[in-house]
């Protein structure tokens, strides 16, 4: 192809500049929107399998590593048995620990479940921006993102908390907790989570028997000042029984009579759900593992997060067929367009290419043209479509984090846009048909151009 | 010899399909030729097989002391462009591009017919706009928005420039009255090479036959004219 009939292309296109605008945004937006797809797809993705990216191990009464983490951590179902108090204090002196963070589930607020814990989640586990926060009053609780937006609640107010999970428990309407802290989003089920404190956990089920409340507590009954004290003792062997309305600890309700007397005057919970640890040294994972494993006052396991939710994303692997369906649709979108821009271009063009053709132009210089004007719209679609969603993205930032809990620590990844660079190939292919037929044309068309 | 066609067959490759035979068909160089028959006839079909756009199924054809038959489609393609100058029927000029690029497009795909010009390709243009008495403005508007006699002269041009070996008009005057008709034959008689060019303009119009050396009747040349059987 010389200059002159390159230039001739670039007069062309400008010629039908209004429709192949038209042309190049219609693929622009199906691109955009495949690249949009592909991004919401790994922010899903990435937002599941790094759920607790922080931490290195989950020990839980032994069990299914699964269940133990949509308990623990989606707040799904429930793990088979507490750990006992003294075997978080063994496992957490083990040398390879650096820090642990118990949790305690069971009770919940309008429908949103309530974990008790201790500072350290702020510290080691949720987002940056919290990790110096500390819970200043034993009655004070901290609000997930997505909580504090869905329930209107700010620094200040006070709450009641559910007994139990149901919406048919009874409430702890005998104390509430003062909102003391709207955590940052994390993406996270954490962020539809509240957090109080483990000891504060405890104590409000003081009196609490077979799921209702024997006697009604007041806030002095729980003195603040003894937060810290509480705090230390908290795991060192007080005995304490979790009465919960759905009584999913079933090893621990088996002894619940036994110490029916002791429950409504110790402090400190008896037993935790799961605890979250971290590691000083990565590579000792497998090590410590195998420890508490081996543990054997108590069977227990130590699951590593980022397997187990793995596995869970392809055991639920809908979400994932989901999108490919959703991509494959779009692609089939983008190569019809790109076909039906071809064909039209080459039939809004065969009136030209006839006159080229019969002007001494060989067939292949025609097809070239063709060819080199789908490279260009294809291009021309592809960068658009890139430029696109990357606003797109920056725009609809928000509204994902806000309204589905997607967020990404990387947003917009033109990684995302490789398999768009198939559009190019795919104009290539899709320009074969017309040009055939474009070709086939300026022979039967001849010097009588028929149109 | 500029045209010279031998026992010519041709048939379109389809169920009652056009077909016809040419015995013997020789035009000299330098001379001009209007071929007259109504529509239908085979006119057009001619004109085609001239420009080796359609390829006769047996035969000789011969342009400028090349046989046609048996060349490769790009050979054909390249002759095309250096050897034929085309005016079509509907003009057929790219509506965008200006006047004198129109003109100047027959260069584009013949660097034999660029080679043989006398100067640059817009000193060129403009001699021959001014033989076709094309305005000087006129070349830099789209072709689009010229009249239909300033578009024909430039169809003209656009055959002429380069000097062709062979001009083929398919009905060139079909849109023009008997006045401008006569001017528009007028200006591209004037404007042709007579010491090697020849022209062929196949045409139902007998209201200029007296400006051509040699008029053709088509029922004399082509014979069998019929359905392929």
């Amino acid at each position: 192809m010389n200059s002159l009939s390159l230039n001739l292309l670039l007069r062309s296109l400008h010629d039908r500049r209004f429709s192949l605008s038209l042309i190049v945004l219609a693929l622009a937006a199906a691109v955009a929107l495949f690249i949009s797809v592909q991004n919401i797809q790994r922010m899903t993705k990435d937002g599941f399998e790094n759920t607790i990216a922080n931490v290195d191990l989950v020990v839980a009464a032994r069990g299914s590593d699964i269940q133990v983490l949509l308990s623990a951590v989606f707040g799904i179902g429930s793990t088979n048995s507490l750990m006992a108090a003294q075997s978080v204090r063994d496992i957490a002196d083990l040398p390879e620990m650096a820090w642990h963070v118990p949790v305690s589930l069971g009770d919940s607020h309008k429908g949103f479940r309530v974990i008790g814990t201790t500072d350290a989640i702020f510290a080691h586990v949720l987002a940056d921006g919290d990790k110096r926060y500390r819970f200043n009053k034993l009655l004070s609780l901290a609000v997930g993102a997505d909580v504090a937006a869905r329930l209107n609640y700010s620094v200040g107010d006070r709450i009641v908390l559910q007994h139990g999970l149901g919406d048919y428990g009874a409430a702890h309407d005998d104390l509430s907790f003062e909102v003391e802290r709207i955590l940052q989003r994390t993406s996270t089920p954490f962020d539809r989570a509240i957090f109080i404190p483990l000891q504060a956990s405890e104590a409000i089920h003081r009196g609490w028997r077979g799921g209702r409340r024997m006697i009604a507590l007041k806030p002095e009954h729980v003195d603040a000042n003894e937060r810290h004290k509480e705090a230390e003792r908290h795991l060192k062997g007080h005995k304490h029984s979790y009465d919960h309305e759905n009584e999913y600890h079933n090893d621990h309700d088996d002894d619940h009579d036994d110490e029916d007397s002791e429950t409504e005057h110790m402090h400190g919970p008896s037993g935790i759900d799961a605890v979250f640890f971290g590691l000083k040294d990565q590579r000792s994972i497998i090590q410590v593992q195998r420890e508490v494993a081996a543990y054997e006052a108590e069977s227990l396991m130590a699951v590593i997060p980022g397997i187990t939710l793995s596995r869970i994303w392809q055991i639920i692997g809908l979400v994932d067929r989901g999108f490919i369906a959703i991509n494959i649709l779009i692609i089939g979108l983008v190569l019809l367009s790109m076909v039906a821009m071809t064909v039209l271009s080459a039939d809004n063009r065969r009136r030209e290419m006839s006159i080229l053709r019969a002007l001494g132009a060989a067939p292949r210089l025609l097809v070239g043209m063709l060819t080199l004007e789908a490279l260009f719209i294809s291009i021309s679609a592809l960068v658009l479509g890139v430029v696109f969603a990357g606003g797109l993205s920056l725009v609809a930032q928000d509204i994902l984090a806000v309204q589905f809990g997607l967020m990404s620590d990387q947003g917009f990844m033109l990684s995302d846009a490789y398999l768009a660079l198939y559009l190019v190939p795919t104009a290539l292919l899709a320009n074969i048909f017309p040009a055939i037929r474009l070709y086939r044309n300026s022979i039967n068309d001849g010097i009588m151009v028929r149109r | 010899m500029g045209i010279n066609i031998q026992n010519l067959s041709f048939g379109f490759d389809k169920p009652n399909g056009f077909s016809f035979k040419i015995s013997d068909l020789s035009l000299v160089t330098g001379q001009t030729y209007v071929l007259l028959g109504p529509s239908g006839s085979g006119k057009s079909t001619l004109l085609n097989l001239l420009s080796g756009i359609l390829r006769p199924n047996s035969g000789l054809i011969e342009i400028a002391g090349q046989n046609l038959l048996g060349v490769t489609a790009a050979h054909m393609d390249r002759f095309r462009g250096e050897n034929i100058g085309f005016i079509f029927q509907t003009l057929n000029l790219i509506p965008w591009l200006s006047a004198h690029d129109n003109i100047a497009l027959a260069l584009a795909f013949a660097p034999g017919r660029r080679a043989r010009l006398n100067g640059a390709v817009s000193d060129n243009v403009n001699a021959l706009a001014q033989s076709m008495q094309i305005e000087e403005r006129l070349l830099a508007q789209p072709a689009g928005q010229l009249s239909i006699g300033q578009q024909q002269r430039v169809a003209a041009a656009r055959a002429l420039i380069g000097a062709p070996s062979v001009i083929l008009a398919d009905e060139p005057s079909s849109a023009l009255d008997a006045a401008n008709t006569k001017l528009f034959f007028e200006l591209l008689i004037g404007s042709l090479d007579t010491t090697r060019q020849t022209l062929l303009v196949v045409s139902h119009d007998t209201r200029a036959i007296d400006l051509f050396d040699h008029t053709l009747m088509v029922d004399d040349i082509i014979e069998n004219r019929g359905n392929y059987e």
